[in-house]
């Protein structure tokens, strides 16, 4: 009686699961045999948490699928169909391992000869913030500037024409050059609403892909990077 | 080798990106015929220098030879661990040899939900969506990329091993 409850994380998937349970009791999978690997299976499972509903529905989808086939089994009417439902799952099985198998050739792989292109190595987009953090960061830092500058003054009447892609180009031919610090950008802005489209310009180029943020600790500037290819 | 072998040699070198057979066409003014030859030829000729020539989808690179694997690992100051998982690998492999496939058609091998398992490995870089199917609802297909390529050490996708014969369980 297992007596701990696993995540679902330390199962591969439930045909994972159920290719090693058979492999485990090194039985043929027949109609006999069914009976006990379903139990094993259904064990198993009983163990997960039930903190990811979608996952364990894939899980009980197919213990649901081997419950169904045992009792085919148990009905002389139906045991063409018993062995036709069987057949299936068998080759099912033996896709799932050919793949495994091919899967297992791959890490060996990985182990040894890379191959490499010119420049630096491709860089794991793991190791940039989330775009929900860089967003945060973004808003922020042009909440304390807008509050910091200086209000249209309403005695002059300027009409001021300013457009998003001109200011994204101008920040893209800066990064051309290397990173920017977004203290520096926002600096050379004259009034409030050059501020907001800057801000449009760079939301813009952030969903884009043109450029990331980063903020090395949580007061320091906010630097503008240029994507990597 | 040929001189024409030798400028796409040359342009496939400068270019940053993966070049495009008709870039190639294009920026030599040969036919298709005649850089296919040329590029059969350099590939050919690379086999003996510290290069390979990678194409992929119609698509070409150089890249380094697996003798300099070590060398350039330490360049690179890099260990060379596999950092992948046991599922991650198993729906590369079904992406590389039954590419380009559907989510749907990932899954049913798998026989496990792999959305954000795509969406993982499309942001190593390893998967790339590459059209929809004809299929009902237009899903998205996923294939390989060039650097699944290189990290598993391969020049194109025809130097995967066979994929194993039908095992049975048991």
């Amino acid at each position: 009686m297992p007596s701990a409850t696993r995540s679902i994380s330390d199962f591969d998937g439930p045909i994972a699961l159920l290719v090693e349970l058979i492999e485990r009791s090194q039985v043929k999978i027949t109609a006999v045999s069914l009976e006990h690997i379903t139990a094993d299976y259904l064990e198993s499972v009983s163990t997960i948490k039930q903190s990811d509903p979608g996952h364990l529905a894939d899980f009980v989808q197919l213990g649901s699928r081997l419950t169904y086939i045992k009792s085919l089994a148990l009905l002389p009417a139906a045991s063409t169909e018993a062995a036709e439902e069987l057949s299936a799952l068998e080759y099912d099985l033996s896709e799932y391992r050919r793949y495994r198998e091919a899967a297992q050739t791959l890490a060996t792989r990985l182990k040894h000869a890379r191959l490499y292109s010119r420049g630096a190595p491709y860089e794991h987009p793991e190791s940039k913030l989330p775009l929900a953090i860089q967003l945060d960061q973004l808003s922020q830092a042009f909440q304390s500037a807008l509050i910091r500058s200086r209000p249209l003054g309403h005695t002059t009447i300027v009409k001021h024409h300013i457009e998003v892609t001109t200011i994204m180009k101008s920040i893209l031919s800066q990064l051309s050059r290397g990173k920017i610090n977004l203290r520096h950008v926002i600096e050379k802005c004259s009034n409030r609403l050059e501020i907001i489209v800057t801000f449009l310009a760079i939301l813009e180029l952030l969903k884009n892909g043109s450029l990331t943020i980063t903020q090395p600790n949580q007061f320091s500037d906010i630097i503008l990077t240029p994507a990597t290819v | 080798m040929t001189e024409l072998a030798n400028i796409i040699e040359a342009v496939i070198f400068a270019a940053t990106d993966p070049v495009d057979l008709r870039q190639l066409i294009h920026v030599t003014g040969k036919t298709k015929s005649e850089v296919a030859t040329a590029l059969a030829e350099l590939a050919e000729f690379l086999e003996h220098t510290g290069l390979r020539l990678s194409s992929h989808n119609d698509t070409y690179r150089l890249l380094t030879s697996p003798v300099a694997a070590a060398a350039l690992a330490t360049y690179h100051d890099q260990s060379i661990k596999p950092d992948l998982s046991r599922p991650a690998l198993e729906t590369l492999a079904i992406i590389a040899y039954s590419g380009p496939a559907t989510r749907q058609q990932i899954e049913i091998i798998r026989g496990v939900g792999s959305d954000q398992m795509i969406k993982n490995l499309i942001q190593r870089g390893l998967v790339e969506e590459s059209g929809r199917s004809n299929e009902a609802g237009r899903p998205s297909l996923y294939r390989v990329t060039h650097l699944f390529l290189q990290t598993v050490g391969i020049t194109n996708i025809g130097e995967l091993p066979p994929l194993p014969e039908a095992i049975a369980a048991q």
